[in-house]
């Protein structure tokens, strides 16, 4: 046993636990069949926090009700088997300014009347979908506008502008899938695919900047298969 | 104050330097809490002690202020349990300890 200041003590192996619990990077509370709080870590309260119109994390249906009645819908009707409950949902917590908290919910229900919810901060993973949707487009508009030019190019009867044009396209697309294959971990040097190899190796002056890729330290797992 | 002095007090304390390193735990926030003093001195506030604060609420206030004396409600989950207390952030420019001031709402 620990002496604690203040006279009271503790069992070393249940600090251990709380301290497990208090780092857990991943949300979990605990509630009953009422949406009663019983249980709840503090990653939880991170994420819900912000959330909270008024001080009170008690219940857990308002906060439901508000940001995804869905699962509130879900929880309360039908019937009531062991299990997740409807898979995960996916929804913004709090936006205030440049914070906004996208999170990923999983209700279980390990007992009759004992529901536990799982929370996951997704929001690096919603910039970097939305980063990969920007780089798509910013790909597609490369595309066409050198296909359109080269179409105008060969209506003008001018085949030297055209090809020029046709191999920036080229080279926009293949910039793209050599950025994807590093992010996937195949883009080092001596990978063995030639799309690559030929992007490397090719030095057009029409080729796409590389600077915007994202960092792939920050690069969350996919490896779960969520989004 | 002494560390006597911080233990008398019945409010929570947990003092912090600027790489946010816990230096200052008071007996009321321990007990509270469940956590003894020698476990939390020394570590990250938001990381490792009161992580629940580590958003835009708290963490950022205190990135973002470097003068600081705000009150406001929030959620603990001492001993696991949702519990509301009233906050009070506490920093000055320049000085090597910030507070936070945790009382019962």
């Amino acid at each position: 046993m620990t002496a604690v200041p203040g006279g009271r003590t503790t069992d070393p192996p249940l600090e251990d636990l709380l301290q497990f619990l208090y780092l857990m990077p991943v949300g979990v509370v605990q509630c009953d069949e009422h949406g009663h709080v019983e249980l709840i870590n503090p990653a939880a309260a991170r994420m819900l926090a912000p959330a909270l119109k008024t001080n009170d994390l008690s219940t857990f249906h308002p906060i439901l009700a508000r940001l995804c009645p869905d699962l509130l819908h879900d929880l309360t009707t039908g019937e009531r088997p062991l299990g997740p409950i409807s898979g995960t949902h996916r929804f913004l917590a709090t936006t205030s300014g440049e914070h906004d908290l996208h999170v990923e919910l999983l209700a279980v229900r390990v007992q009759q009347g004992r529901i536990m919810v799982v929370i996951l901060d997704v929001t690096l993973e919603r910039q970097l979908v939305e980063h990969e949707r920007a780089q798509m487009i910013d790909l597609n508009h490369a595309v066409v506008q050198n296909l359109v030019a080269a179409e105008t190019a060969l209506g003008l009867g001018d085949v030297d502008t055209a090809r020029r044009h046709v191999s920036r396209s080229a080279d926009a697309g293949r910039a793209w899938l050599g950025r994807q294959l590093e992010l996937l971990g195949g883009g080092g040097p001596g990978r063995p695919l030639d799309l690559v190899r030929a992007e490397r190796d090719d030095d057009h002056s029409g080729r796409p900047d590389h600077s915007g890729r994202p960092d792939h330290s920050g690069r969350p797992d996919h490896s779960n298969g969520a989004e | 104050m002494s560390a006597e002095e911080l233990d008398a007090l019945a409010f929570g304390v947990i003092g912090f330097d600027v790489d946010d390193v816990v230096v200052r735990y008071n007996a009321y926030e321990s007990e509270r809490a469940g956590i003894s003093a020698e476990r939390v001195l020394g570590r990250d506030i938001f990381v490792e002690v009161a992580p629940c604060t580590n958003n835009f609420l708290v963490a950022q206030r205190f990135l973002d202020e470097p003068d600081l004396d705000e009150q406001l409600d929030y959620i603990f989950t001492l001993r696991m349990r949702p519990t509301p207390v009233r906050l009070r952030l506490v920093a000055r420019s320049g000085a090597a300890v910030r507070f936070m001031l945790v009382r019962p709402a």
